[in-house]
């Protein structure tokens, strides 16, 4: 178990960043504090379990996603709060016009690591290598998960213009 | 503007950002991160924003300590410190309708940037007033300030005479303060029985600043000078004479 001390230092470092991504997927500030709270009050439970596995910040990346998606699906909002996560990312308005329908289709019918994929690449802007590191696999694995999800993205374009 | 690597000139990544706040970067990733925010002014004002989104989480948050150390029963959840930082709130300005505090470590934090507020004493009622309230002659005011970190202060008066000094006192040059919320600075101002309009500004600075000059500024312009590592903030008050 760690000490209180160590738990904060790890809580102020990490928290913030946690924070600011939980808060961008779920789109509102008491469910990303709820999430914040639950994946650090998780990782300093088992710590000793985690310990030297990989960066704090690795884990945080992937707990926070994984846990911001679960509750999206478990309230079944994906759709309609994907589009407010993503006008407050700090990207180019067009772009982010674009990416805030693509990943509303995404969150809500794509399977878990391509869902993961989704958020690192288009809400966190993430690089490949960078993706490769936190889901564990390499940058060319990473490269064909997002080609497929632009070519099913493609698809849904197609099958929505016929409709 | 230093020249940059094709590795340095890479566009930093949020995940660059909280791996460096995390301490998780290496002494040349490090180098190469601070480099690149030096040369690059698109990383430098995302840097920014995220540091500003970061300070404001840690003001709002209890730390984890507070959550979670020896006093807490048990697991708490959101709604817990909720309730736990209103009601502090609530306490703390409760406690200072009666009288202004001293500075002390809490666990509720502060949110944003440093500020000015002021408590007036009218007729032996204390209340918090705000900027742009009406005052009357004979008001007694007290000025507290808020701030998440230890700074320096400075509080410049304008009147109708001119712009004076009001805090430190005995010194030309901000003064370092420590961090807490509402916190008394030990002096009142008593307003005088001439109307209109005089404004109290602060200066919130990360080293100790000269007075004078930025008494002169006030002096030719109405308007809040920029002041080098410092932040400002300015409380209006529009004193009237009580109608017959």
């Amino acid at each position: 178990m760690l000490s209180s001390k160590a738990c904060e230092e790890l809580y102020t470092k990490h928290a913030p960043g946690a924070f600011r991504r939980a808060r961008r997927m779920l789109g509102n500030t008491a469910d990303a504090d709820d999430v914040v709270h639950d994946v650090f009050l998780a990782l300093f439970e088992d710590y000793a379990r985690f310990r030297g596995q990989s960066a704090v910040s690795t884990y945080v990346y992937g707990a926070i996603t994984h846990a911001c998606l679960n509750r999206l699906r478990n309230q079944r909002k994906r759709r309609d709060l994907a589009a407010a996560q993503f006008s407050e990312a700090r990207v180019d308005p067009g772009r982010a016009a674009e990416s805030a329908a693509m990943l509303n289709d995404l969150l809500a019918r794509l399977p878990e690591q391509l869902s993961e994929v989704a958020v690192y690449h288009y809400l966190d802007e993430l690089s490949q290598r960078e993706i490769a590191s936190l889901i564990g696999c390499s940058h060319t694995h990473v490269g064909a998960l997002i080609a497929r999800l632009t070519q099913w993205v493609s698809l849904q374009e197609v099958s929505s213009c016929r409709a | 503007m230093p020249r940059l690597s094709q590795e340095q000139r890479e566009c930093i990544s949020q995940l660059q950002v909280d791996r460096y706040y995390g301490d998780e970067l290496t002494s040349s990733q490090r180098a190469a991160f601070e480099l690149h925010m030096r040369g690059c002014e698109r990383c430098a004002s995302r840097h920014d924003a995220l540091s500003a989104e970061r300070a404001e989480f840690l003001a709002r948050v209890p730390s984890w300590r507070a959550l979670h150390g020896p006093r807490a029963a048990q697991r708490p959840r959101r709604a817990r410190w909720q309730w736990l930082s209103g009601g502090l709130a609530l306490a703390a300005a409760a406690a200072l309708m009666l009288m202004p505090h001293e500075p002390s470590e809490g666990s509720v934090r502060l949110k944003g940037r440093p500020s000015i507020s002021l408590f007036v004493k009218r007729g032996g009622r204390v209340a918090r007033a705000s900027s742009g309230d009406l005052f009357m002659p004979g008001d007694q005011l007290r000025v507290t300030y808020s701030s998440i970190h230890p700074v320096y202060l400075g509080l410049l008066q304008r009147d109708s005479q001119g712009v004076e000094v009001q805090y430190p006192a005995t010194a030309d040059k901000t003064e370092l303060v420590p961090a807490g919320r509402d916190v008394a600075l030990d002096f009142s101002i008593e307003l005088d029985a001439r109307p209109g309009v005089e404004q109290l500004f602060a200066l919130f600075c990360d080293r100790a600043t000269q007075l004078d000059p930025v008494r002169v500024s006030l002096q030719r312009s109405r308007l809040l000078p920029s002041v080098m590592h410092c932040q400002l903030d300015e409380v209006v008050l529009d004193k009237r004479v009580a109608a017959p």
